[in-house]
């Protein structure tokens, strides 16, 4: 009997271990060895800037197409919501300030659209928030490894989940289902 | 296929001899355990699940001794278990719902179905290989409110995929690197399931209002400071 229950343990575990890797469970890694409020705070910076060139895409391509800003708008005040729920969470110093985020029209991340031939057709400008929105909820994810608090790592695994939501709006043409 | 959309017509069949009972979910914290009973439909008839992760699992420091991985604490064990609860109850509910959907939608349910029938095997397993005894699903469980049309069928899945999405993000919560991220992607599936059934997004899946910002507003003339507040700073 003790044998048997032994077999099946092992059984179990060679069967689990691969559902575990998959799951990124295989590598009983230390949990976030680097994690540190001051790591936090470098997070939420690097979201928060993050953020605000996503809500300036979404922005400047609403103001070329703006026949899209009635699938476009409610996915940007998700963004605006996003934003303003980062902000909160950064509490800095009175005597430091918080480095202004590059523009949505001088960053590298966000061209202008009339100098970004992509964004002058409908569907190319689509692609480029779909694809936006993909990288950001990919980062999130990544950024869960490194986050200490529990509670900024729920908050931007559900930003990372409604962006999710974004890729597959922008996808479907505004119609979700 | 066929198989399949009976399967789904036969827990239907079976769900429409349960209780069905308006429950409201509550969800005021994020900790995995309430965000378990949000999850689940019902709790009264399922089987105490075991929080524990003891030396069932291979020895050796194989990826599933639990003693070698960090972080596999109850708490971990627990949100791993109100997730499994999670998916049970999504099982369930959408055995009602495909009952009242048809064509394209009874598709995607079916298609609903069979993920989170994946997902809970995939937690099942998770939670064997850590020497936890994973929950059982309940003979029953009470719906949210009583489905009698196709339109009350997409709102029950709509709120299955939040009572997923609210128990997977306890899972986020714990230190465990690879769970955050399991959590998270799974967060993702329900979020977007739950987005299709409505054709809408919401800007926080998985967070309940009360762990939003609650912003300080200008006291109105006349309006007596809260209880125990003197209306001056703490001092430092």
């Amino acid at each position: 009997m003790q044998g048997g229950s032994t077999r099946r343990s092992v059984l179990a575990a060679s069967l689990a271990a691969p559902l575990l890797a998959a799951a990124g469970c295989g590598v009983p890694a230390a949990a976030t060895p680097t994690a540190s409020p001051a790591s936090d705070v470098a997070v939420l910076r690097a979201a928060l800037a993050a953020k605000k060139d996503m809500i300036g895409l979404y922005t400047a391509v609403r103001a070329v197409h703006p026949e899209l800003a009635g699938q476009l708008d409610p996915l940007l005040a998700d963004n605006t919501a996003h934003l303003a729920e980062l902000q909160r969470r950064l509490i800095e110093p009175a005597h430091r300030s918080f480095p202004p985020s590059r523009g949505p029209t001088t960053g590298p991340s966000a061209p202008e659209p009339s100098r970004a031939p992509g964004y002058r057709s409908r569907v190319g400008a689509l692609a480029a928030l779909r694809s936006a929105e993909r990288k950001s909820a990919a980062v999130h994810v990544g950024q869960l490894r490194t986050v200490a608090a529990p509670s900024l790592a729920q908050l931007l695994a559900s930003i990372a989940a409604c962006e999710a939501t974004h890729v597959a709006a922008l996808a479907a043409g505004g119609k979700i289902r | 296929m066929t198989a399949d959309r009976d399967r789904v017509t036969d827990a239907a069949h079976a769900a429409r001899h349960a209780r069905a009972a308006a429950r409201p979910a509550s969800a005021a914290t994020v900790p995995p355990a309430s965000a378990a009973s949000a999850a689940t439909l019902a709790a009264g008839t399922s089987r105490p699940a075991a929080t524990t992760a003891t030396a069932a699992g291979a020895k050796g420091g194989t990826p599933a001794d639990p003693t070698q991985m960090t972080g596999m604490t109850p708490a971990a064990t627990g949100a791993l278990q109100a997730a499994l609860a999670a998916e049970h109850a999504a099982v369930y509910g959408y055995g009602v719902a495909g009952a009242h959907l048809s064509g394209p939608q009874q598709q995607e349910a079916l298609k609903a179905w069979n993920a989170h029938r994946a997902r809970r095997d995939q937690l099942a397993s998770i939670l064997s290989a850590l020497g936890a005894v994973p929950a059982a699903a309940a003979a029953a469980y009470q719906l949210p409110f009583p489905v009698t049309s196709a339109s009350g069928a997409i709102a029950l899945a709509a709120t299955l995929e939040d009572g997923v999405t609210r128990a997977f993000i306890g899972l986020v919560a714990v230190p465990d690197a690879g769970l955050r991220t399991f959590g998270a992607l799974a967060m993702q599936d329900g979020a977007v399931r739950a987005a299709r059934w409505r054709d809408a997004t919401v800007a926080f899946p998985g967070l309940p209002p009360s762990a939003m910002a609650r912003r300080p507003r200008p006291r109105q003339s006349g309006e007596p400071l809260a209880k125990g507040h003197t209306g001056r700073a703490d001092p430092p």
